[in-house]
């Protein structure tokens, strides 16, 4: 089905004149440089081909060359009408093996001049002229050439527009001859399991996949059989999993396509480089990267405001009608590098309504009461970062289990809650996002009725709640407070010494922390006293002991009981007139 | 809808029907695929004289995925190897050392599966009847006997099996689903030079070619029908 939906996302690209994806026998790549000849075939000059990005680096430009792509190995085979310096001027910087470089110059003129008198065209006769006439020893002249040192580059003529290779007389040859030499190379016919239909079946899967977070650079390989334990039947490579050479080469763009950062269709959890599609147009597509992960920066107010306005409606189960319809069937895939090879975290196919609709939910189920700085929405990165104390120690399986918990509106996945709360207790710090994470996580499996909780936890306090887990939390915050008062600019408070023992066994610690709380009452004046008591009296009055011990759920419901009093603490109330006047300070 | 003359209850915790297109990271089909339904069959019951046809396949719980990384090898006992050692001639032991050709594969496998498979025989060899081989697969199922353990894609993934009387219930699926292309089987024709060969018959020794075929799946309220397997070979060496 991955094969499938790519090779028909291909043909949508393929009839959008915008897109500019490579046909079959060509394809994109990174170009550095490009040698500019004028029409009789003399030099004019090498040029820097490369383009500033939007942050004023030099990037190399991408452009579409005849061939899938660089041949791989340590054979001597020059490609068409674009190359590495050494190849197309014989030129290497700090040249180990000058007389490989050498050969290699003379190979890649040798491959121009065979094939001059078949495509007949006056542009490549003048490469051919320069060919002939190029003096590898001259190219230190060049100074942009001695710059960039390695890359790729690809011939102009001067004071014409495309590239050689993009003149049409030039186009058609490469197709034809392109078309030939398939025709002779293939091994095996057979059926092919994206079309169905029988055709020639790629030995190996061109283009290769470029993109993927912490894969090869040169490119790896989603169907690849690169060791003897996977064959199957005797079958060598990817006649293993028959797939045409022309769907092959089509959901291999496809997916470069995808995953080509200037697309805005990527977006990275964790490890996993995920794409996302939708197959037929929709206006959606550009907004799904923004909306997994809205963006803090306030540098663009208007866009950053019509994400949160779009996360708000969704939030609350409503389809944005600009995103069209909602049927529109819907695929998100996730993929991670396994050195040469690409494996898939997960692939998930659903329509834009559905996906919208969980999407809702996961926000829905995020959302709790936070002080005025902290954004809502939460991005997806800020969740996982909460489960680890830096990027590399998240396990792999969490974001692509978490993703897909997103995705399909099942619950978290338990591991994603066991690290919150280990986090927790560790560092004794339940901040918005963190605690949001938790009662996201209790809500859903309550909903799902996993250990569900007699009721769902509320966005804030709500001092009704039975839990006795829950009191001990909103217990610890007011304990904390009042010895913040008591001792104003105090390092080391009871959070900080007690919070991880208190939320996992209460028995040993509350005894101590009330006892010492006497200590901190002393040091109030009356009325702030009174104020303190009456609010620990609130909540110890349904507290019936201290439990020795609380057990994973427990200990979420403490984290959040503590986060909610809180947050409850330093939120202005309107003044109730019932209020003892003696306790207002 | 007519019912075929076996249906067998499968169910399991954990199924990993790998797509051949991911084979190496493994990624499993939405459901079971014809010819794992068949190994189920053959692993309760295989003579040589009856071929199993697997006909429908009902799906009683929606597919749900889950991740996993295991520690596999990267290469096969070499087969030469193990005929030197059988001859005597092998110099060094006869060994695979997983240490040495450790790989690690993730797997995207399916959880918590239950189906039914409905299939019947064709008769190779037609000299007893075929009421001798239902019965013997029947009396096998009800007892719980088997072959080697049935399991779903992947022996670490074992299954629970049970004869299933009279009607089949109705799945709680609803809808249309397009399952797109899925392994139907694979075919195995008969070649003349071993050379030209894929494989031999683990049976006759018969030189082989294995072609795949695939088919498409279309599952309509939990229930997929399985066409027939189009004998006729396509394609070879051009």
């Amino acid at each position: 089905m991955i094969l499938r939906a790519l090779n028909a996302y291909y043909e949508r690209l393929l009839a959008d004149p915008d897109s500019g994806v490579a046909e079959y026998g060509f394809s994109r790549q990174q170009i550095s440089f490009c040698v500019v000849i004028d029409a009789d075939g003399t030099l004019h000059e090498v040029q820097d081909a490369r383009q500033p990005d939007a942050k004023g680096r030099n990037r190399h430009r991408s452009v579409v060359v005849p061939g899938n792509s660089k041949p791989s190995g340590s054979g001597i085979n020059p490609c068409f009408l674009w190359d590495n310096a050494a190849y197309m001027l014989g030129y290497r910087p700090d040249d180990p093996k000058p007389e490989r470089t050498a050969e290699a110059f003379a190979a890649f003129r040798q491959r121009h001049l065979d094939a001059e008198p078949q495509v007949n065209d006056s542009q490549f006769s003048a490469v051919c002229r320069f060919l002939e006439a190029w003096d590898p020893t001259k190219a230190i002249d060049q100074p942009a050439l001695v710059e960039l040192g390695t890359g790729f580059g690809v011939f102009k003529i001067r004071n014409t527009l495309p590239y050689v290779h993009h003149a049409a007389p030039v186009r058609d040859w490469w197709l034809k001859q392109f078309a030939e030499e398939e025709t002779a190379e293939v091994g095996t016919l057979g059926q092919c399991l994206v079309t169905g239909e029988v055709a020639p079946i790629a030995r190996l899967h061109e283009p290769k996949i470029k993109g993927v977070y912490g894969g090869q650079s040169s490119g790896a390989a989603l169907v690849s059989f690169n060791l003897d334990a996977f064959d199957s039947y005797g079958k060598k490579q990817s006649v293993n999993a028959p797939v045409s050479e022309q769907a092959a080469f089509r959901y291999c763009t496809a997916l470069n396509r995808l995953l080509d950062r200037s697309a805005g269709r990527r977006l990275s959890v964790g490890d996993t480089s995920v794409v996302f599609w939708t197959a037929a147009p929709s206006p959606a597509e550009d907004f799904i990267e923004q909306l997994f992960n809205p963006s803090t920066k306030t540098e663009d107010d208007t866009q950053l405001s019509e994400v949160h306005d779009l996360i708000d409606a969704i939030a609350n189960g409503s389809f944005p009608p600009k995103f069209k319809d909602p049927n529109t069937p819907f695929y998100v895939l996730g993929l991670a590098p396994n050195a040469a090879r690409i494996s898939v975290r997960f692939w998930h196919e659903s329509t834009l309504g559905d996906f919208l609709a969980n999407l809702g939910k996961h926000f829905k189920d995020l959302e709790i009461c936070h002080g005025p700085k902290d954004q809502p929405h939460p991005p997806l990165w800020r969740l996982i970062g909460e489960t680890a104390r830096e990027a590399k120690e998240v396990p792999d399986l969490l974001e692509g289990a978490l993703l897909r918990a997103i995705l399909t509106g099942r619950p978290y996945p338990q591991m994603f809650y066991a690290a919150l709360l280990r986090r927790v207790r560790a560092d004794c710090e339940v901040r918005y996002v963190r605690a949001a994470a938790i009662k996201a996580c209790l809500n859903r499996n309550t909903r799902n009725n996993i250990q569900p909780l007699a009721q769902e936890l509320l966005m804030s306090l709500d001092p009704e709640r039975t839990e006795e887990a829950y009191q001990l939390g909103r217990l610890f915050a007011e304990l904390e407070k009042t010895q913040e008062d008591a001792l104003p600019g105090i390092n080391d408070t009871i959070k900080d010494r007690y919070f991880g023992a208190a939320s996992a066994t209460p028995g040993s610690v509350f005894p101590r922390i009330i006892r010492m709380n006497q200590h901190h009452l002393g040091k109030l004046e009356k009325g702030a006293r009174t104020y303190h008591e009456r609010r620990i009296q609130e909540i110890t009055g349904r507290i019936n002991g201290f439990p020795s011990h609380l057990n994973l759920q427990q200990q979420g419901l403490f984290a959040i009981g503590y986060y909610h009093q809180r947050q409850d603490i330093f939120t202005k109330k309107a003044p109730k007139p019932a209020l003892d006047p003696a306790a207002a300070v | 809808m007519g019912r075929s003359p076996i249906a067998v209850r499968i169910w399991g915790d954990y199924a990993c029907f790998t797509r051949p297109e991911t084979k190496v990271e493994r990624l499993s089909y939405d459901v079971i695929t014809p010819s794992a339904a068949r190994g189920i069959l053959e692993a309760i019951y295989w003579k040589p004289q009856v071929r199993w046809v697997v006909e429908r396949i009902h799906v009683y719980k929606p597919p749900r995925f889950t991740n996993l990384r295991r520690n596999e090898v990267a290469s096969k006992a070499s087969a030469a190897n193990a005929k030197k050692a059988m001859n005597g001639t092998l110099k060094e032991p006869l060994a695979l050392y997983v240490d040495e050709v450790r790989q690690q594969r993730a797997a995207t496998i399916l959880r918590d599966v239950e189906y039914i498979i409905e299939a019947r025989f064709d008769l190779l060899d037609h000299s007893d009847p075929i009421a001798k081989h239902y019965n013997m697969f029947k009396r096998r199922a009800e007892k719980g006997q088997c072959f080697h353990r049935p399991y779903l894609g992947n022996r670490e993934f074992p299954c629970d099996f049970e004869w299933v009387e009279g009607p089949i219930p109705e799945s709680e699926l609803a809808g249309e689903r397009d399952l797109g292309l899925m392994l139907h089987d694979m075919v195995f024709t008969p070649v003349d030079k071993p050379k030209d060969a894929d494989t031999v018959s683990g049976h006759t020794g018969e030189p082989l070619t294995a072609r795949a075929r695939f088919f498409d799946a279309q599952m309509r309220q939990g229930v997929i029908e399985v066409p027939p397997l189009a004998m006729a070979d396509v394609g070879g060496h051009a």
